[in-house]
């Protein structure tokens, strides 16, 4: 199995009480670098649950996902904590900065948190720079001293961008990015994803219920109920004989 | 190194958390100050015993209680042959009673120069007197005394509540013109004036206040205006109290020449050279001049005198010649009556007078009301432990006794805490006939009761710090709890479980290291102005925090021990870890992606 990234038959099953609810169903998705994927579909299908699995942070109930062909069950904790750090990116619909700290700090802070203290000595100032830079290229150069609860909405979002860009990941996950924005500032942002997109040809895996966002992805999965209906393979993989996602 | 960065970001924005931290402080100062107390008190009390034990103490021969050792020139010398032994001095103890009271005491036989070079006793004289046995009023002793030394509550200083303190002579520098003295507790008190202007003006009353006081004086017809005015204008008072500082008698007050009229009484305390301060509180509270850390005062104005009511009424008659010789009379049984119980009519007591020429204060309680110190002679004299023939002691042509006996060989060796390894080899080079003690042996029971209350202190005492950190625990607990979408968006991050925990561990610590650092500081602040702090409360509140005379020490002492200190310290870190050990595993428990749900 080879490719970027790759899920293979992936489920989810939470337990409530002595019922088991299957989340998802067995999921089968690849992303190529560089790709834009949309994921749509109904509340409750099952979209952020796949995308802390492809992110790292929740793990399969059974299946494999696989990044550059090497499977994340073979990594070990501190080994997903880094992977988390510098090759994966999060952005989130609650922006989810943390409060104590100003937008400039927030936008180092994955940096910060791969550093050792002697390598923060040394990288700090580069660190900064870049944060500054991003932060600039979001049009933040008055923020960067407020802390969040001071940032309206866009902005905290802006700040959440530049800190999900600063390890230069390889696959940024957003969930609903523009979701607690107004259409104005929506626009703003999803015009800000696109051209960073296409800037720095980072993929991107998007869960969305913009329609304006999803139709400018490269490709669109829709989800339903747990189970991809539309999308989930790459010309590519289709093309070398991967079955289209389960009806 | 984000760690501890979000720790002290955290912290600083909580400000529930400088609550620990000064909890953490409060305990480390509290241990700190107390077991650094303790350990001066404990030095302090080891010294003293040290200073009036002897390093080693060969007694009788072994099983003998009443026999002595005889020949004791020639132990010694032998003694003296062991490379340790820094000086050797004979003594003879003997259990005697004084007839006023009645009251058992222990008369002591020395050689006053041998003494000094084996134990603090020319250090412990409440005078400036060579401990000679010699009187300082260079009267000659009336037939059948001797000369002798006694502790500073021989004389029953305890039973008669009694508190006489001080008279200055017309020493030609005395500042300090004349003084009133007081006292007596059961039926008021009594005010002597003494010195030249005011000599012989005696009143009685029970003035509660110096401006009662005042008055009273006034009111006293033999009390010559000019002398009064002059008294009450440039006076100063000091508050005494009994010997268990519980009952308070009344004040003294001090006429110093240098004050001026109209001066405030406490201004003039305050104002008073510290030397001649020291002096007065010395004096009025019963210490040494030695213990407060000055050379013998030579030629001083200030002289204590033996207490009690009798001695009082002996100073004032005396004052002209500048010493009492104050007689007691006393009883004995002799160590050879009791050894042969024999005589026609039973044992005999004997019976001697003693001339008072010098007191002692050791600080010792058991010490200073028990011990009378008398010439080695006179004590074999007494106790009939020399060459004794038709009642009559023999005496060669020099007048000094024959076949003198002791019945303690005292020694100072080089390194006192090494005692137990000399006496193996001491018992050894005696062919192990004789008993030989230590003077750890002497208190120990005191030592050990001293060791096991700071140990229980600090025990007791480390429950601030528990409580502090019990709030380190609740802080953090709650800190987890609340933060617990920022632990899930750091995960998220790639933050690894061991930082998480890492963030939390530090809090705690950084709590306790700022906790102690305060604590520790502001210990070695107390403790290097412990006396003036002490003094301080005393004068805000009145009461005093350490007791003189329970401690019988005229300074708080301290010893501040690294070791201990290092171990306070140490500990205190150690359950700051603890404590956040909890919130910290409860954090890096977290699953991320429910961490992020939460909200
Ligand atoms: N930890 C959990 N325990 C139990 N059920 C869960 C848990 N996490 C998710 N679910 C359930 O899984 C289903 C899918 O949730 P998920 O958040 O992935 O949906 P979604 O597609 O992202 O929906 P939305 O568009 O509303 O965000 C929901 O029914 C949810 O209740
Ligand atoms: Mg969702």
């Amino acid at each position: 199995m080879s490719g970027f990234l790759t899920a293979r038959d992936v489920r989810r099953d939470f337990q409530i009480g002595d019922r088991t609810l299957s989340v998802l169903k067995g999921i089968d998705l690849e992303v190529s670098p560089g790709e834009v994927v949309a994921i749509v579909g109904p509340s409750g299908a099952g979209k952020s649950t796949l995308l802390h699995i492809l992110g790292l942070l929740d793990r399969p109930t059974s299946g494999v996902v696989s990044f550059l062909g090497k499977p994340y069950s073979d990594h070990s904790d501190a080994e997903r904590a880094r992977m988390r750090n510098s090759v994966f990116s999060f952005i989130f619909q609650f922006y989810h900065l943390l409060p104590e700290l100003t937008a400039l700090e927030n936008a180092v802070l994955p940096k910060m948190i791969s550093h050792g203290a002697v390598e923060w000595m040394i990288g700090r100032r580069e660190a900064r720079r870049r944060a500054i830079e991003l932060l600039e290229r979001m049009g933040m150069e008055k923020r960067l001293k407020h802390v969040p609860g001071a940032l309206s909405g866009g902005e905290r979002q802006r700040v959440a961008i530049a800190r999900a860009l600063i390890t230069n990941p390889d696959i940024v996950f957003c969930d609903e990015p523009t979701g607690n924005l107004d259409t104005v500032t929506s626009q703003e942002i999803q015009d800000l994803l696109w051209s960073i997109a296409e800037e720095r040809k980072t993929a991107f895996v998007m869960v969305t219920h913009e329609p304006s966002l999803a139709k400018r992805a490269h490709r669109v999965v829709r989800m339903v109920d747990g189970l991809i209906v539309d999308g989930g393979m790459t010309a590519r993989a289709e093309v070398a004989g991967g079955g289209v996602g389960k009806p | 190194m984000y760690k501890l960065f979000l720790a002290l970001r955290y912290l600083r924005k909580r400000k529930i958390s400088l609550l620990s931290v000064l909890g953490v402080a409060a305990g480390v100062m509290t241990l700190l100050v107390v077991t650094s107390i303790m350990g001066g008190f404990a030095r302090d009390l080891r010294a003293r015993i040290r200073g009036m034990t002897a390093h080693v103490t060969v007694l009788n021969a072994k099983g003998a209680r009443y026999r002595m050792i005889e020949d004791w020139e020639k132990l010694a010398e032998k003694v003296k042959s062991l490379p340790e032994v820094e000086a050797v001095a004979p003594q003879i103890e003997w259990p005697i009673m004084m007839d006023k009271g009645p009251k058992g005491a222990m008369l002591v036989g020395i050689l006053p120069e041998a003494e000094a070079a084996v134990s603090g006793f020319a250090d412990h004289l409440l005078d400036a007197h060579a401990p000679d046995f010699s009187s300082p009023s260079g009267k000659a002793l009336g037939p059948g005394m001797w000369p002798a030394i006694i502790g500073s509550n021989v004389l029953g200083y305890h039973e008669n509540k009694d508190v006489v303190f001080v008279a200055a002579g017309p020493g030609a520098n005395a500042t300090i013109a004349d003084i009133v003295m007081v006292v007596n507790a059961k039926d008021g008190f009594e005010i002597l004036v003494e010195g030249d202007e005011f000599a012989g003006k005696l009143a009685r009353g029970t003035p509660e206040t110096k401006a009662q006081a005042a008055e009273w004086i006034r009111s006293r017809p033999d009390a010559a205006p000019k002398n009064v005015r002059a008294l009450l204008n440039a006076a100063f008072e000091l508050i005494a109290y009994d010997a268990k500082k519980e009952n308070r008698l009344g004040y003294v007050v001090f006429v110093s020449a240098q004050a001026a009229p109209g001066d405030d009484v406490r201004y003039a305390w305050q104002e008073m050279d510290p030397d001649q301060r020291a002096i007065l509180q010395v004096s009025a509270l019963g210490m040494t001049l030695r213990e407060q850390g000055r050379e013998p005062i030579r030629n001083a104005w200030v002289f204590p005198f033996p207490p009690g009511a009798d001695a009082l009424k002996r100073a004032k008659r005396d004052l002209g010649s500048g010493w009492v010789d104050y007689g007691i009379s006393i009883t004995t049984i002799t160590p050879s009556d009791i050894r042969e119980r024999s005589g026609p009519v039973g044992i005999q007591p004997t019976k001697a007078k003693l001339a008072i020429v010098g007191v002692f204060n050791s600080g010792m309680a058991e010490y200073d009301s028990q011990i009378i110190y008398v010439p080695l002679e006179a004590a074999q004299i007494l106790i009939k432990e020399c060459r004794w023939e038709q009642g009559e002691p023999v005496l060669d042509a020099a007048g000094h006794v024959r076949d003198g006996r002791i019945n303690k060989l005292r020694i100072r060796i080089r390194d006192y805490d090494r005692t137990d390894e000399f006496r193996q080899k001491l018992d050894k080079l005696l062919g192990g006939q004789y008993d030989i003690t230590t003077w750890q042996e002497e208190k120990s029971i005191l030592l050990q009761a001293v060791a096991v209350e700071r140990t229980l202190n600090g025990v007791i005492l480390f429950f601030i710090v528990l409580v502090a950190a019990f709030s380190i625990f609740a802080i953090l607990t709650m800190m987890v709890t609340e933060k617990t979408r920022d632990i899930g968006i750091l995960r998220a991050l790639g933050a690894g479980v061991p930082g998480i925990m890492s963030i939390f561990l530090a809090e705690g610590l950084v709590i306790g290291i700022v906790g102690c650092a305060l604590g520790a500081g502001s210990a070695a602040f107390i403790l290097d102005n412990l006396n003036p702090l002490a003094d301080e409360v005393y004068e805000k509140t009145g009461w005093y925090p350490f007791p003189k005379d329970i401690y019988l020490l005229d300074q708080i002492p301290h010893q501040i021990e690294p070791a201990v200190w290092a171990l306070v310290i140490g500990a205190t870190l150690f359950v700051c870890l603890l404590a956040a050990l909890f919130p910290a595993w409860k954090a890096a428990r977290l699953v991320p992606v429910e961490a992020l749900r939460y909200e």
